[in-house]
This record gives C-alpha cells, structure tokens and sequence, in this order.
C-alpha cells in the first residue's frame, strides 16, 4: 500500500465564514495566503522526509480550499522541496485549459524538474469547475478524449507536428523537454463515471477516485477491472487510487470529536448548487445517469454523522490503530493500492500537524504490506 | 458553387489514361488515388478542391479503365503520370497522393521534379508494412472495410454504389498482385533525400490500415517536410475528413510553406 498526501495549498479559515463559491476575493488577506504557502512548502518538505510515497496536488479555482488554479506552478514549486517522493498532479483539468500542448510541455517540465519523478493526472474535473473558464460542460468528454490523444501524442512522437482537431489546432508541435519518464510517466484518469472507467481502462492507464464514497468507489474500480479485462490487461492496486480526508488522533473518542464539526457542516452552500447546475446541464452522459442524480444533490448524499462517514468510507478517523482497520477495509473494498489523503478538511488545524506524524509513524508501517 | 467533373481520356504515347477534370484555377492539382483506384464518383472532395483550383484524377496504368500497358514497376507508372502530366495539365502541379498513390507520387518527385510544384501525401503507405506473399489474411467485410476507410462520417455527394464497391475491391487485388514484389521500396527510400518540392504528409489519427510508424521515413529524409494529424480521421482522409482535409491541402498549396503561419483563418487554440 502506497499512501499519498494532498496539499493543495490551502488558505486555511477566512476571517468570515463563508458557503459561497466563487468566494470574494476580498477575503483572501495577503498576510495570511502568503502564510499559507510558506505553511505548504514547509509541510511538504516534512511529509517528504516522513516517508510518504506520493505528494500531491490538483488544480482548483475560486476558493481558499485550494490555492492552485494553475497546478504546474505550485508542482514545479514541490519539486524544490520535496526530494524523494512522487510529485502526483491529480490533476490538471485537461478540458478547461484550452491549450492541451501548454499542459504536455508543463508536465514535461515538472517530470525534468523533479528527476522523473511525476505522476501525471489527466483529469475533467468536478462539475462545478464548468463554471469557471466558460466550457460547456456537454463537450467536456470529446475536449478531454481530444486533448488527450494530443498530449500522447506530443509526448511521444519525436518528430515535428501538426493538429488540426475539433477543438484544437496547431501548425507546429515538438515540445521541449520530453518527459524524462519514457515512453511517458505513469498516467492517471478520474474514474467515478462508466465513461472514465472505461477510457482509463482501454487506454491502459490508473484510475483516481474522489468525492465518492467507499461503496461507489468499489463498484467503479470493478467495473474499471472488469472493463480492463475485456481490453487484455490486469491493473496493479497501484494503478487504483482513492481520495479521502483523514484525522488520526490519541484516542478514538478525540479524533472523532476533533472531525464532528466538520460532518456537521456537511455538504452545503453554493458549491453544491453548482455542482447541480452543471451536472443537470449534461456533465455526465446517459450511461451515468447515477451520478447526474448524486451531484444533482449532494447535500443529501454527505454522511449526517462521524458514524456514517466512517461505515461509508468517506473518512479516516480514529486512534492508529482503529485507522489501521479503516485503510485494511478500503483496501479489501475497492482494492486501492494508493490512498490520497487529506489532512486538511476533517480535524482541527491545530491537530494536523501531529495527525500527519501519526500517520506516517504509527499507520502506515502496519498496512504497507496489504 | 457547382464544380463540374466531366470524364476524359487523354492519348499519352498510345495509352489511353482515363480521368476525371473538375474545376478552373490557376493552379493545378493532379490526385494519385490509392490502391482502390479512383475515389467513388460521390465522393465531395473533388469538387470542394475544384471550387479554386483544376483537378485531375487520372486512373493509373492497371486501374479502372487504364491498361497496364508496358508499366512493370511503380518508376513505370511514375513516368506515364509524367506524360500525363505534361500532357493534360501543360505543365507542373501540385501532386497530392493518397495512401498507395505516395509512392507514385514521390517517384514523380524524385525522376521528375521539374513536374512537381508541391507534395501532398495524405495517408502515405509507401514505406508501410504489406502482407507477406501468400500470407493468409482475413478480408474484413464490406461494411467493415467501409468503415475503416471512411470512419464514421464520411463526405459524399451521393454515396458509393454497389459497383463501385466491387471496382474497388477488384483494383486493390489487382494492385497487390501487380506490385507485391515492390514492397518496402528501398530504392524509393534511399532517394528520398533528393526530394525539392515542398512536401505535405497528411495523417489520420484512427487510420486503421498505415500504422504510424509508416510515417517516420519522409521526415527523416525528405529536406521540405511538415507533417499534420488529422484527429478523429480514418484511412481515406479526402472522404473522411473532407472539410478538414481540403482546407488544409488547398491552404498548403495556396501559401507554400507560410501554411504554418495563423492568417486568421485557422482556428484559434482552444
């Protein structure tokens, strides 16, 4: 069992609270996000030298949650930091960027920059990411599979040329550096939807599950393993990752105190509203009807207790050793090989640093070998 | 606009070359047809390339209705098309080579260059791999042969009939079994270099039939070369990608080599 640690480059509490999305901007304070980002540096370089296997980061827009609406910037910033681990992006939005090429030649410079040592997500992104650089959401699928076969490409075939696509079109391609990684690094798709699963699988890639639950996350990984077996390969559990907040404290009894304000708010406020507006705008194609529905309404599919999160593997939380027992049942659920984890969104900012150092010393040098 | 295609035969030193004539421009195109012989009658890219230039499909020695006449080799054919050219067009064109035409089509290039303003070779199979002589091979069926032709939406006028179906089939084993002993054209490939005219090589990214490899040899011989994927296009690109591939060809053969500039007329990025 590998395990992951994503940092986004959270902002942290704003000084009022807030549910909107996109978040005022007036409330990002200057001070603070640059606190945030020496925070993001310093803890990165620490969960490097804790022996995590992955450090990761994704790109996100408008919100404090996540400071990396370009997220090669902030890679290219871990790979001064971090020395050992994987530099996992998971992952640019590939239909959002408009320039697939700009992407090749940016994780190509990431893998140069880090020693060949990215992992490289290709992602369309939650629903509500439609709503920030103006893509119909209808065409996110054909602008992810085109943009796709042209970053292959630009990766992998070493001689000069051109595109001409339904969205993209280039006269000259050759992009320098290559990955260092040959043929390319080790890939990753988004895999909640048939859709995903299936294109992950026909393409021989590994599958990244997030904002799901344990029972989705397991019924998309067997539909990907089953889909693989129709194209004639086996993925390893490495090539499964899945995504979910964590929160290791003393005793169960204080970590699951420590994560309760968090349940409680649940999943609320204007972000689930545009997840609705644009999953109900055809996000999701017919064979995902499932999905449509879930994000339709998120706020009803949010655990309601600390209970419910931990029955439904939405979260870790507990003393090491009860955490132990969570990360041995995900992994005989949905069969992950790599856990993203989240130290940020569960416990108290005051708890996370320890909670990572528990982590790293009392949990994973018991389950490393499932 | 309405582009006429009228049938003719032109006398090339006694052989009777059958083409089709479309369009009047300036600039003359001349299209070397695959191995299926000369495109269906539907097929809407003769005409949308004849709305600003004259184009000349000749069917090669041994195709349709043009007799083998003498030709023994694909340097035999090359020199026929020369007359042809010479004959018809009254001077040099732009060639524009589909699939198994490439090799005649860069034949002309190398022998006869003077002949040649441009090269466009769309799908090239001249350097790609070729059944083995006497090999077993399992021929797909029409409606699948079709498909991995054309893709899924193909342009036509009217669409092919019955019997040009079967004349297609027909010049592909006529084709295989004139010049299987050609295959791999290292002569071809060691003259390359010699190559002036600016060349085109055009790439479909779903060709089902000439593996991308195939591609390598031209950029790395031929001095003038840019190389375009067209996304999403099967085999036959001047019929599965018309609108996409006649833009680019005509755009290549209007402006030479500022094609790679953006004069507005490209779309943006994104």
């Amino acid at each position: 069992m590998q395990f992951s640690v994503f940092n986004g480059m959270p902002y942290g509490r704003t000084r009022v609270q807030t549910h909107q999305w996109p978040v005022p901007n007036e409330l990002c304070e200057p001070d603070r996000a640059l606190a945030a980002v020496s925070e993001c540096l310093d803890e990165v370089q620490m969960e490097d030298e804790l022996g995590y296997d992955w450090i990761a980061c994704a790109e996100h827009h408008y919100s404090p949650f996540n400071m990396a609406p370009n997220v090669t910037v902030l890679a290219s910033a871990l790979t001064q930091k971090v020395k050992r681990a994987k530099i996992a992006i998971l992952g640019a939005l590939i239909p959002l960027t408009g320039n697939p090429v700009r992407i090749a030649e940016e994780y190509a410079m990431i893998d140069n920059l880090s020693g060949g040592r990215l992992v490289a997500g290709l992602l369309r992104g939650a629903p509500y990411e439609y709503l920030v650089y103006n893509v119909n959401p209808q065409e996110s699928r054909s602008r992810f599979e085109e943009a796709w076969d042209l970053i292959l490409r630009a990766w992998t075939d070493h001689q000069p040329f051109g595109w001409i696509g339904k969205y993209y079109n280039y006269r000259n391609v050759s992009i320098w550096p290559r990955p260092i990684q040959q043929p390319t690094p080790p890939i990753f798709v988004s895999g909640s939807s048939k859709d995903s699963g299936e294109f992950a699988a026909k393409k021989r890639v590994g599958l990244g599950l997030a904002f799901t639950n344990m029972p989705l996350a397991a019924e998309a990984a067997a539909f990907y393993r089953e889909k693989a077996t129709e194209y004639g390969w086996t993925p390893a559990p490495e090539q499964i990752v899945y995504q979910l907040p964590v929160h290791v404290a003393d005793t169960d009894e204080q970590a699951w105190a420590d994560v309760k304000p968090a349940v409680d708010r649940g999943a609320t406020g204007a972000l689930v509203d545009a997840n609705r507006l644009v999953a109900s705008a055809g996000f999701f194609r017919a064979r995902d009807e499932k999905l449509t529905r879930r994000f339709q309404n998120l706020s009803a599919d949010a655990p309601k207790s600390v209970a419910e999160a931990l029955e439904t593997g939405t979260m870790l939380a507990g003393s090491p050793k009860t955490v132990i027992k969570q990360i041995t049942r995900l992994r005989q659920e949905i069969g992950c090989g790599v856990l993203n984890l989240i130290f940020d969104r569960s416990g108290p900012p005051a708890g996370k640093i320890k909670s990572i150092k528990m982590f790293a010393a009392e949990v994973m040098p018991e389950v490393r070998a499932l | 606009m309405s582009v006429k295609i009228a049938d003719k035969i032109a006398d090339v030193d006694g052989m009777p070359v059958h083409y089709r004539d479309a369009g009047a421009g300036e600039e003359t195109i001349v299209f070397l047809h695959g191995a299926g012989g000369a495109p269906p009658r539907g097929a809407a890219f003769v005409s949308m390339l004849g709305e600003k230039h004259r184009v000349l499909v000749p069917s090669r020695p041994g195709f349709d209705d043009t007799p083998i006449g003498n030709c023994k080799s694909y340097k035999d054919v090359a020199d026929v098309m020369a007359k042809f050219i010479r004959r018809v067009a009254g001077g040099p064109a732009h060639i524009v080579a589909q699939s198994a035409g490439s090799t005649i089509g860069l034949w002309l290039a190398v022998e006869h260059a003077d002949l040649v303003r441009s090269l466009t070779l769309s799908a090239p199979a001249a350097f790609a791999p070729r059944p083995a002589p006497g090999g077993a091979h399992a021929m797909p069926s029409p409606e699948e042969l079709a498909r991995r032709l054309y893709g899924d939406t193909p342009s036509w006028s009217t669409p092919p009939t019955e019997e040009e179906h079967v004349r297609t089939r027909k010049n592909a084993a006529a084709y295989m079994a004139m010049f299987r002993n050609e295959d791999g054209n290292p002569e071809l490939l060691a003259r390359l270099k010699e190559i002036k005219a600016p060349t085109l090589v055009v790439m479909a990214s779903a060709d089902q039939q000439v593996p991308g490899e195939a591609m390598v040899p031209y950029q790395r011989a031929i001095p003038w070369v840019y190389r375009m994927v067209i996304y999403g296009a099967a085999h036959e690109l001047p019929i599965s990608a018309a609108p996409r591939w006649v833009n680019l060809v005509a755009d290549f053969i209007d402006r030479g080599e500022a094609f790679v500039v953006n004069n507005g007329n490209l779309v943006a990025v994104g």
